[in-house]
């Protein structure tokens, strides 16, 4: 089996793993939504602040709520230690990664469409301007390199933890400070999607960390699975 | 002279700078069955995880066929099966889901049906693996051990915590596994077990090992293991 092939698999087993037992998505949907909730009485969502605020309120809360599915991405893998199953597979061991940041990737898109759709719902602010379906694209884009990004380094972040005894202590400690680059393009990112301006200098510098995150992460994944 | 299917060559494992496996040395040909005994703490799953591509040697050599593990590429892994007392099953797929998941990642091309029929795990073929017994588990990981029927196999205390009959059914699966041909080293640490499973027992002791003699008669093997313990 191709090292893709087996990537997919493996994202198509997390994936099913994640329907049958709803364990980290619902979580997921509801801290963000709790995350929006705080945002909105900590600074006072007002009318006028709505739009402007949005991208750094959406994005904190991706970023809490991707942190969170991070933390159970590999308890499939370390509850039974079915991890030595994978590793023990005739492919080359970045399949894991690969699978791991689809299936991370994915689970991250499916929360940030709904808390998109909250954000709108409730505080009506107009997030995709005035050109819905341009606006749409371009923010979908922005979220699906943010999300790319931030799953590529937080898979092997969440590797590396998996292992360790304080793993929920040293998971964030580790992610947010690596990860502020990627917050602030996709900020920067969101916010010129809705002023629909153009977002490819965002988008570039969010494709260009992933690229990186994934290339390190490709050199360090199986080390860091092995110790 | 045959080059023995797995060899160790004076291996070293250790964790800050404390050696928990100290240069062994062992070997173990096809059809054969090697049962490695040691207490708590001598350093078995340590060199189970090793010889399993798992973990790395500190020093020493690991051999494959006469091929240095180190080297091996990625697909030199589907000569393995490892197993151990945890069931490495995902807990919210079925027994066949399992299964199925790791013939596709193996690229093996084994019955199903016939392999879960052989396991004697047909009638829980559509349970999620959180439901199973501990006998039924651990039958299923050997299961999933075997599925690419591996000439090497490992297994790292896999009777551990089944009652008589489960340990009956699971012995005769690791029988017919040496009757294939395959290589199959043992770690237990339940020495009556080991004796009465493997042709050779080897003894391990804080790393070391310190019985290693295809000739040694079983009271030997049990007075050795009973200083060791002690």
């Amino acid at each position: 089996m191709t090292t893709l092939g087996a990537a997919a698999a493996i994202a198509r087993k997390d994936l099913l793993s994640e329907i049958r037992s709803r364990e980290r998505a619902p979580a997921m949907l509801l801290f963000a939504a709790l995350v929006l909730v705080v945002m909105h009485f900590a600074i006072g969502l007002d009318s006028a602040d709505r739009h402007d605020l949005a991208p750094g309120v959406l994005q904190a809360a991706f970023l809490f709520a991707g942190t969170l599915g991070l933390y159970r991405s590999f308890a499939p893998e370390t509850d039974a230690m079915a991890i030595y199953g994978l590793m023990l597979g005739p492919v080359d061991r970045s399949a894991i990664y690969f699978g791991k940041l689809a299936s991370g990737t994915l689970l991250l898109l499916a929360v940030e469409i709904p808390v998109v759709a909250l954000y709108e719902l409730f505080f009506r602010a107009n997030l995709l301007g005035d050109q819905p379906v341009s606006g749409l694209l371009t923010l979908g884009a922005i979220l699906l390199c943010f999300s790319l990004g931030f799953m590529a380094l937080g898979t092997t972040v969440a590797a590396i933890c998996a292992a360790t005894p304080v793993r929920e202590v040293l998971l964030p400690l580790l992610l947010f400070p690596l990860s502020a680059p990627l917050l602030i393009a996709g900020v920067s990112g969101v916010r010129a999607a809705m002023a629909g301006e153009p977002v490819w200098d965002a988008a570039r510098f969010l494709i260009l960390a992933a690229v990186a995150f994934v290339s390190v992460s490709w050199m360090c994944f199986e080390f860091a699975l092995e110790e | 002279m045959s080059v023995p299917r797995f060899e160790a060559e004076r291996v070293t494992r250790s964790y800050r700078e404390v050696p928990v496996v100290d240069e062994v040395s062992l070997a173990v040909d096809a059809g054969e069955i090697v049962c490695l005994l040691g207490p708590n703490g001598a350093g078995k799953t340590t060199l189970i995880r090793m010889a399993a591509t798992l973990a790395r040697p500190s020093s020493g050599t690991l051999r494959y066929r006469g091929m240095e593990l180190k080297h091996a590429t990625p697909a030199a892994r589907g000569w393995i099966g490892f197993a151990s007392h945890q069931s490495l099953l995902y807990p919210e797929l079925t027994v066949a889901e399992n299964l199925r998941f790791h013939r596709r990642l193996h690229g093996a091309r084994t019955d199903l049906a016939a392999l879960l029929e052989a396991h004697g795990l047909s009638a829980v073929a559509d349970v999620p693996a959180r439901h199973l017994s501990r006998g039924t588990a651990q039958r299923a990981t050997l299961a999933r051990a075997l599925l690419h029927e591996p000439e090497l196999l490992l297994l790292d205390e896999p009777f551990a915590g089944l009652d008589g009959a489960a340990r009956k059914r699971l012995a005769a699966l690791v029988l017919a596994a040496r009757e294939r041909g395959a290589a199959v080293l043992a770690a237990t640490h339940e020495v009556d077990l080991g004796l009465e499973l493997a042709d050779r027992a080897v003894i391990l002791h804080r790393g070391r090992v310190i019985l290693d003699d295809p000739g040694a008669a079983p009271d030997t093997v049990r007075r050795t293991y009973a200083e060791a313990a002690a």
